[in-house]
């Protein structure tokens, strides 16, 4: 193999970069790096996950785990973070820069092991009071997307358990069929059901969906005198704890 | 002579340490959660309790129990924490079963040993399948009896 490297080849190479950097890009990706911003950002999610700690999901996953203990201590790291929204590419001034990364939270500890929580599409918005021309240094607030944090969420690398929601609508349908609901059915309703739950106003969606599973529960048990009760009872019924 | 040794070494029984380490190995338990899972739907009961979450499921103290000369049957405690459809979520547990680690040519091989793929031809009753399993704690019969009993009061209720 020839390893000569022609001299006079260098300088037609260094000369040969790319075009320069956009400059207002990077001015908006400096502000979703800052060490600040970052800062706000976890104590926001630390924040919106012990408000959403009656979320089942998050519960069971990190079982026994204390988890409001657990996310004062945690570590947390952030990924490369960059712009999210074309508005930044406008240029300054900036009124508003979006940002998404992923985030990590270390819930790990000697007695539960390794409980590493990854959302990686965490988005957040940097607001300064005035537009500014200086993103990367102004003062600024920062709005979390709640929903971001459980977008596509990881515990150790594998995808949370999903949960399925309770179905009534699904079951009272078909008394007739007795069984199973369409598949694809259960699965768009779960997503958009999981979607729900996940909603930052975190206690009052766990209010309204122990409220209904309760409902739930007290129409199965009351059994009003309609041929629905007639029905056999579904696996869930039969063989599921309560 | 040295040749004769050589064969002697390689036809010799697994020892127990080596037989241990295949039923600890976190990639062997992981096939084995994954075999209970597959297993789960082919049970009516256990597909609501294991289901697709099965995989979730961690194989607790497992030890060698059987040693051959390529294969080990291992046994262990299988744990799912269950997400139910209630939102509920409970600790499934079966306190001892069993699976078994196999060499073969291309590799090895995990199957589980003792839970039927199907009743036919054992002479297992699904109660004997479900005193098994245990929620919370508690038998599962429990949880089914008490299952029972409410359908029965729903049923009476009209």
């Amino acid at each position: 193999m020839n390893r000569i490297m022609p001299l006079a080849a260098l300088p037609l190479l260094l000369t040969s970069c790319g075009p320069p950097p956009n400059a207002t890009e990077d001015l908006a990706k400096a502000a979703c790096q800052r060490a600040d911003v970052q800062d706000v950002v976890s104590k926001e999610v630390r924040s919106i996950m012990i408000k959403n700690n009656m979320d089942h999901v998050f519960t069971a996953a990190l079982f026994g785990v204390d988890i409001p203990e657990a996310l004062a201590q945690a570590h947390i790291a952030f990924g490369a973070a960059g712009v999210s929204d074309s508005v930044a590419a406008k240029g300054p001034p900036y009124r508003q820069i979006v940002c998404s990364g992923s985030m990590q939270v270390d819930l790990s500890n000697s007695t539960e092991g390794q409980n590493i929580v990854e959302s990686p599409h965490l988005r957040w918005s940097i607001n300064f009071a005035k537009p500014t021309d200086d993103p990367a240094n102004d003062v600024f607030t920062v709005q979390v997307d709640p929903l971001s944090i459980y977008d596509g969420q990881l515990l150790n690398g594998r995808p949370m358990p999903t949960e399925e929601p309770p179905t009534p609508t699904a079951e009272e349908q078909a008394p007739d069929q007795g069984r199973q609901p369409p598949a694809a059915n259960e699965l768009s309703e779960a997503q958009r059901a999981a979607e729900e739950a996940h909603n930052a106003a975190g206690e009052a969606a766990e209010a309204a969906r122990q409220a209904q599973a309760e409902a739930d529960q007290a129409q199965r048990e009351a059994a009003p005198s309609s041929p629905q009760s007639k029905r056999e009872p579904t696996d869930d019924e039969l063989y599921a704890p309560r | 002579m040295a040749v004769a040794a050589l064969i002697l070494i390689a036809a010799a029984p697994m020892t127990l340490a080596n037989a241990n380490a295949q039923c600890l190995d976190p990639t062997v338990r992981n096939l084995a959660a994954q075999l209970v899972e597959a297993w789960s739907f082919s049970y009516p009961f256990a597909r609501v309790i294991i289901g697709d979450q099965g995989h979730f499921g961690e194989i607790l103290s497992p030890r060698a129990v059987e040693t051959g000369q390529d294969t080990v049957v291992c046994e262990g405690t299988y744990q799912l924490v269950k997400i139910g459809k209630a939102g509920n979520a409970y600790r499934v547990r079966i306190d001892s079963f069993k699976y078994r680690w196999s060499e073969n040519t291309t590799g090895y091989r995990v199957q589980l040993e003792d839970l039927p793929a199907t009743l036919d031809g054992t002479n297992l009753s699904s109660s004997d399948l479900i005193a098994r399993f245990s929620i919370d704690g508690r038998p599962y019969s429990d949880v089914l009896n008490e299952n029972k009993r409410r359908i029965d009061r729903a049923k009476t209720n009209r």
